[in-house]
C-alpha cells in the first residue's frame, strides 16, 4: 500500500508539473519551462524506478 | 468469421489513409525540393541500378542510394499500373499512409487483442498516421521516414514477443529481416539508429527481467536470437549495405571535412534541435520549420490558447494515467516488460530527439564528438524522433484506454471514444488542406507542371539521344537550386528528369563550369565552342520560365546570352517557355585538351560567397534562458564574468566565448527589441553589445599575426550573420534599434576587415613588409592554380604566392591575378600535347565503366568524371567474374589525382606493366553485384529452410 501511494504521489506531481508548464505557455512566461521539464524528467525516472522495484508484486499472479 | 471482428477497424484506418487522393487530384504531383518525385519514374528507377551517375556535370556516386531499389518498389509497381504520374503518386502515397497506420495497429493489437481495446488500437494507429512529425515528412513525401515509421512498431512487437518466448525464433527472425528488407529507409544508415535503440532496449529489459526471475536459459536463447536476427537482416540487405560501407570508406572523411568538419555537423545538429526542448516535445512539437514566420500553419498551434491547451492534453493524460498503471500490471492486462520497455523508449527517445537542446545536451554533444561514426546522426531530431513519437503515442493510447474503461456505460464510452477520434483528426486539420506543400511562395512541392514540360520530355526521348545538354540561363539562386515560375524549386535539376544524357549547369561552385558561363558573357565564341567540345555538349537548353528564391526571373543579361547562343546555334525545337538549340558539329576528341584561362577574377566573387556560406554553418545561435527583461538578468552577466575568469588560461576558448557572448547580446536586443527601445535599460543593452565586440576586437589585436586572419574571419562571419539576421527582422524591430545595431556592427566589421593583413608567400621569398590589403584578397587559390601573383598599383613589386606559405604586406592597394607557372598536372585541364602524352577514356553505355588505351608513350590517363577513389583501372575483359576479381583485388596501384570537380587522372609510370586496352571502372558497382548475390542467396536459403520445416512438421 505504501508503495502504491508513492506511485500516486509521483503521478500527481507529474500532472502538476505539466499543468504548470501549460499555464506558463499560456502566459508566455517561458523562463522556467526548462526547469520544470527537468523536474518532470527526474520524477518520471523515479516513477519508472518505483515500478521496477515493485516487479515482485506483479509477478505474484503470473 | 470468428477472427474478422476487427476488419471494420482496418477499414476505418484505410478510409482515413486517403488524404493523398485529395492532395493530388487534377494533375497535381509532388516534385522538387527533397521529394525525389519524378516525371518519369520508371526511367529514374532503372538508373538506380548504376552506382555512378553521370547525369549532372562531372558525375556523382550513387553508392548510398541502392536501398531505394526496394523502398521504391511500391511506386514502381503503381507507375507500371497507372498511366499518369499523378495517379501513381496518389496510390503510392496512400500505400505509405496506410502502411504506417496498419503497422502501429497490428503492433498494438498484438499486445491488446480484445474487443474492449478498440479505442486504444484505433487512437494509437490514427495518431501514428496523423501527427505533425509525419506531416513534415509528407511535405516532401519522405519515404525513408515513412519506412522507419512502418518498421519501428512492427520490430518492437516482433522482438518483444519473440524474446518473451511467445513466438517462434525462426519465424520472428525471418519476419523481422523481411520487414527491414522492404522498409529499409532507403538504405540510410542514420535511420537505423532508432531501430538499434529499440532493439537494444527491448533486449535489455527482457534480459534484466529474466535475470530477476532467474530464467537463465532464456537469456542465452535470446542472445542467440538477436545475433541471428542481426545476421539475417545484414544478409538480406547486403545489396545496399556493402556498397554503402565501400562508399563510406571512399568518401566519409572527404564529406565530413568538406562540410566544415565535426564542428559544422555539431552546429547543424544544434540548429535542427534548437526548438526541440522537452516542453515542446511533450506537446509533440519542436519541428524546426514551425518556428519560421513563413510556416504555413504552425502559427495557430503556437499562439492560439485553445490549441496550446489541446497540445498539452495528451501529456497530462499520460501523467494522470501513471497512477493506474500498477493496477493493470497486477491484473496482467499490461505486460510488465512491455510497459517498462515503452517507458525506456520514451526516456531515451526524449533525450536523443532533443539532442543538444536537451537538459542532458552536453551528454549528446560528448557522444557526437567522441563516439566514432555518431556524427551520422547530425539530424538527430528527424532520425530519432520516431522513437519518441512511437512511445508517446503508445502511452497516450494506453492512458485513453484506462480512462475510457472507467466509464461503465457502453454507449457513453463509444460516444467519448468517437469524440477522441474526431478530436485527433480535427486537431490535425492541416492534413485536410494542401497548404503544407508550399514552402516559399510560389514554390511548392505540389505542382502542376505546364504541358510544355511533358512535350519537351517526349521530344528529347525520341529525337535527342546523343550528346550532353548545357543549361541557359545559368542558375542564380543563392542555394544553387533550379526554380521555375510554376512552383518547382529543387537542388535536383529538372532537365535531368527529361533526359538520360548528361546535363551541365552551375549548380555547384565548379570553377570550370563558371568559366564556361563567363565565355558566354564575354561573347567569346571560340572559347565557348571549345568548352562545348570538351564537355561533348550537343544542345543548349533554354528555359524562359526560371525563377530564383528571391523572386528574380529572366534578366537583360540572360536575353543577351540567348542572342549570343542564337548567333552560333540553330533552334532545334521550341515548346512553351523552353527551347533547345543545336550546336554545330564539334571537333573530335583529338582537340579536347585546352588551357583554362587562369585570370579567374570572377572566381573571387564566387569564392567569397561560398566562403561566407561555410562560415554561416559554423555559427550557432546561443540560447537565451533568462531574458534582459527578467529581474534575474544581472545573474546572467555575473555568470559570464565568472566563466571569463575561468577561461583566462585558454586564449582560444576565451575568444570563442567572447564571440558567443557578442552574438547573445545581439540576439537579446533583436528578440526583445521593444524592451530595448522603451526601457530605461536600453543604453545598458547596447553598451553591453558594444563592449562585447570591443573585447573581441581587443583579443584579435593581441593575437599573434599568424592567428589574426583566422580570428578576423570568425568575427567577420559572425558580423555577416548578424547583418543578415538584422535584415530579416527589419520589419519586426523598431527602426531606431535597427539603425543603432547596424551602425555598431558595421563599425566593427570595417575595422576588422581592413586590419587584416596576412597573405601567402613562398618561403624562399622571406619578405617582411607589413601592410593592409583589400578584403577580397583573402581567398584561397582556386583549385589547380599553383601560384598567385600580387602586384602593387605602380607595378613595381611582384610577390609570388603559393598555397602553403604566408606573407605580410604593406598597406596599399593591390591587384591579384592567378597565374599558371607549371604545366601538367597542376592546371585544371592540361595543354594540348602534340606528342599525345595525355589520353582520355571514353564513355560506354554504362556510366560506371569507361574504356581507353594505354600506349607506351601514355603518361597520364584522364577521366572527365568527378574524383572518387572508387574509380579503378583494370585490364579490359568481357568476363564478368574476372572483371569483379580485377576490380576488387588487383586493380593497378597508380598515382590517382584529383582535378577538383572537373575530373581526375592517373599517372602512368614508365615501368608500368599496364598497356593496351583498359577499363576504368567504379568499384562500388561490383560490390553491389556481390552484395546483391548475397541477398538473393540468403533469401533462397531461408526459403528452402522454411519449406523443409513445413515438410518435417507435415510428416
Amino acid at each position: 500500500m505504501k508503495r502504491l501511494s508513492v506511485i500516486s504521489l509521483l503521478s500527481f506531481f507529474l500532472s502538476v508539473v505539466i499543468t504548470f508548464q501549460l499555464i506558463l505557455e499560456l502566459l508566455e512566461k517561458r523562463h522556467y519551462q526548462d526547469f520544470l521539464s527537468g523536474a518532470f524528467f527526474v520524477i518520471l525516472l523515479i516513477y519508472v524506478g518505483c515500478l521496477i522495484m515493485k516487479r515482485k508484486d506483479f509477478l505474484e499472479k503470473e | 468469421m470468428k477472427n474478422t471482428w476487427f476488419l471494420p477497424e482496418i477499414l476505418f484506418l484505410l478510409l482515413f489513409s486517403l488524404p493523398p487522393l485529395f492532395w493530388l487530384h487534377d494533375n497535381y504531383m509532388i516534385l522538387g525540393h527533397d521529394s525525389g518525385g519524378q516525371i518519369d519514374f520508371i526511367t529514374y528507377y532503372l538508373q538506380l541500378f548504376s552506382t555512378w551517375s553521370n547525369q549532372l556535370n562531372f558525375g556523382i556516386s550513387n553508392g548510398l542510394q541502392l536501398g531505394f531499389l526496394i523502398l521504391q518498389l511500391p511506386e514502381l509497381l503503381f507507375s507500371l499500373l497507372a498511366h499518369s504520374v499523378t495517379a501513381a503518386q496518389q496510390l503510392s502515397s496512400v500505400f505509405w499512409f496506410a502502411a504506417m497506420g496498419l503497422s502501429m495497429y497490428f503492433s498494438i493489437k498484438s499486445f491488446f487483442p480484445d474487443k474492449k481495446h478498440r479505442w486504444l488500437r484505433l487512437s494509437a494507429a490514427l495518431l501514428y498516421q496523423y501527427n505533425f512529425f509525419i506531416l513534415q515528412g509528407w511535405f516532401i513525401t519522405e519515404r525513408a521516414k515513412f519506412a522507419q515509421f512502418v518498421a519501428v512498431p512492427a520490430i518492437f512487437a516482433i522482438l518483444h514477443h519473440c524474446l518473451s518466448g511467445k513466438s517462434s525464433v525462426f519465424q520472428s527472425t525471418v519476419l523481422l529481416a523481411i520487414i527491414l528488407f522492404f522498409f529499409n529507409a532507403g538504405g540510410s544508415l542514420p535511420f537505423y539508429g532508432a531501430i538499434l535503440v529499440i532493439g537494444g532496449i527491448v533486449f535489455l529489459v527482457q534480459t534484466l527481467d529474466d535475470l530477476y526471475v532467474k530464467n537463465f536459459s532464456r537469456i542465452f536463447r535470446n542472445l542467440a536470437t538477436v545475433i541471428l536476427m542481426a545476421v539475417l537482416t545484414l544478409l538480406y540487405n547486403a545489396y545496399w549495405l556493402i556498397p554503402s560501407v565501400i562508399t563510406g570508406k571512399q568518401s566519409f572523411g572527404q564529406v565530413v571535412s568538406g562540410s566544415g568538419g565535426v564542428e559544422s555537423y555539431l552546429a547543424w545538429q544544434k540548429m535542427v534541435t534548437q526548438y526541440a526542448s522537452f516542453v515542446n516535445l511533450f506537446r509533440l512539437q519542436g519541428i524546426p520549420d514551425w518556428y519560421s514566420t513563413q510556416h504555413q500553419y504552425s502559427k495557430i498551434f503556437l499562439e492560439n490558447p485553445v490549441f496550446i491547451l489541446l497540445s498539452f492534453l495528451p501529456i497530462i493524460c499520460i501523467a494522470l494515467s501513471f497512477r493506474y498503471i500498477p493496477k493493470y500490471l497486477k491484473k496482467q492486462e499490461f505486460s510488465f516488460t512491455y510497459i517498462i520497455s515503452l517507458f525506456f523508449i520514451f526516456i531515451v527517445g526524449l533525450f536523443l530527439t532533443a539532442g543538444s537542446r536537451s537538459l542532458l545536451g552536453s551528454g549528446y554533444e560528448w557522444l557526437f564528438t567522441h563516439v566514432p561514426g555518431f556524427i551520422i546522426f547530425r539530424s538527430t531530431f528527424y532520425k530519432f524522433g520516431v522513437l519518441y513519437w512511437f512511445a508517446f503515442i503508445s502511452l497516450f493510447s494506453i492512458a485513453l484506454h484506462i480512462f475510457l474503461e472507467k466509464i461503465e456505460d457502453f454507449q457513453w464510452r463509444t460516444i467519448l471514444g468517437s469524440a477522441i477520434i474526431v478530436l485527433i483528426l480535427g486537431y490535425h486539420w492541416p492534413y485536410f488542406t494542401v497548404n503544407f506543400f508550399q514552402f516559399n511562395s510560389p514554390f511548392s512541392t505540389r505542382v502542376r507542371p505546364p504541358e510544355y514540360v511533358f512535350e519537351m520530355k517526349d521530344f528529347i526521348r525520341s529525337h535527342l539521344n546523343t550528346g550532353s545538354f548545357f543549361l541557359l540561363p545559368q542558375i542564380k539562386d543563392k542555394f544553387k537550386a533550379d526554380g521555375y515560375t510554376w512552383g518547382y524549386w529543387s537542388l535536383d535539376i529538372l532537365v535531368n528528369q527529361l533526359s538520360n544524357q548528361p546535363v551541365f549547369t552551375n549548380n555547384s561552385d565548379d570553377e570550370f563550369i563558371q568559366e564556361v558561363y563567363q565565355s558566354i558573357r564575354d561573347k567569346n565564341k571560340a572559347q565557348f565552342l571549345e568548352y562545348m567540345s570538351f564537355l561533348n555538349v550537343r544542345y543548349i537548353f533554354w528555359r524562359g520560365d526560371i525563377l530564383d528564391s528571391k523572386g528574380k526571373s529572366l534578366e537583360a543579361m540572360d536575353q543577351e546570352n540567348k542572342n549570343f547562343i542564337e548567333s552560333l546555334a540553330s533552334e532545334q525545337v521550341h515548346f512553351g517557355e523552353w527551347s533547345v538549340f543545336s550546336l554545330p558539329e564539334l571537333k573530335t576528341k583529338e582537340t579536347v585538351y585546352f588551357t583554362v584561362p587562369l585570370e579567374c577574377k570572377s572566381c573571387l566573387q564566387g569564392k567569397e560567397q561560398s566562403k561566407k556560406q561555410n562560415y554561416a554553418v559554423h555559427i550557432v545561435k546561443p540560447y537565451i534562458s533568462i531574458t534582459p527583461s527578467s529581474n534575474f538578468y544581472p545573474l546572467v552577466l555575473m555568470k559570464e564574468k565568472i566563466i571569463r575568469l575561468s577561461l583566462q588560461p585558454s586564449f582560444d576558448k576565451l575568444f570563442q566565448y567572447e564571440l558567443l557572448i557578442s552574438h547573445k547580446r545581439f540576439l537579446e536586443i533583436t528578440l526583445f527589441a521593444e524592451f530595448a527601445s522603451s526601457n530605461s535599460r536600453e543604453n545598458e543593452l547596447f553598451e553591453n553589445f558594444h563592449l562585447s565586440l570591443e573585447r573581441v576586437q581587443e583579443m584579435i589585436d593581441r593575437s599573434p599575426n599568424t592567428e589574426k586572419r583566422k580570428k578576423s574571419q570568425n568575427i567577420d562571419a559572425l558580423l555577416d550573420s548578424m547583418l543578415s539576421d538584422l535584415e530579416n527582422k527589419k520589419d519586426e524591430i523598431p527602426l531606431e534599434v535597427y539603425k543603432k545595431l547596424e551602425k555598431e556592427i558595421l563599425k566593427h566589421k570595417t575595422v576588422l576587415v581592413f586590419e587584416e593583413n596576412i597573405l601567402k608567400k613562398p618561403k624562399q621569398e622571406q619578405k617582411t613588409e607589413s601592410i593592409n590589403i583589400p578584403f577580397s584578397a583573402y581567398y584561397q587559390l582556386p583549385h589547380g592554380n599553383e601560384l598567385l601573383l600580387l602586384s602593387e598599383n605602380q607595378g613595381e613589386k611582384e610577390y609570388l604566392l603559393s598555397r602553403e606559405e604566408e606573407i605580410f604586406v604593406e598597406k596599399g592597394s593591390y591587384e591579384i591575378d592567378f597565374q599558371q607557372t607549371k604545366s601538367i598536372p597542376f592546371v585544371l585541364i592540361a595543354h594540348l600535347q602534340p606528342d599525345n602524352t595525355w589520353e582520355t577514356v571514353e564513355p560506354t553505355k554504362e556510366s560506371f565503366r569507361w574504356e581507353g588505351q594505354i600506349l607506351a608513350e601514355t603518361k597520364i590517363l584522364y577521366l572527365p568524371q568527378k574524383y572518387n577513389s572508387g574509380w579503378k583501372i583494370i585490364p579490359k575483359t568481357d568476363d564478368i567474374f574476372k572483371k569483379i576479381f580485377y576490380t576488387m583485388f588487383s586493380a593497378e596501384n597508380m598515382e590517382h589525382k584529383n582535378l577538383g570537380t572537373s575530373g581526375q587522372y592517373w599517372v602512368i609510370e614508365d615501368n608500368s606493366n599496364f598497356s593496351g586496352p583498359v577499363e576504368v571502372v567504379f568499384e562500388t558497382q561490383y560490390w553491389f553485384y556481390l552484395g546483391g548475390s548475397i541477398s538473393v542467396i540468403s533469401f533462397l536459403i531461408t526459403g528452402v529452410i522454411y519449406i523443409l520445416r513445413k515438410i518435417k512438421r507435415g510428416s
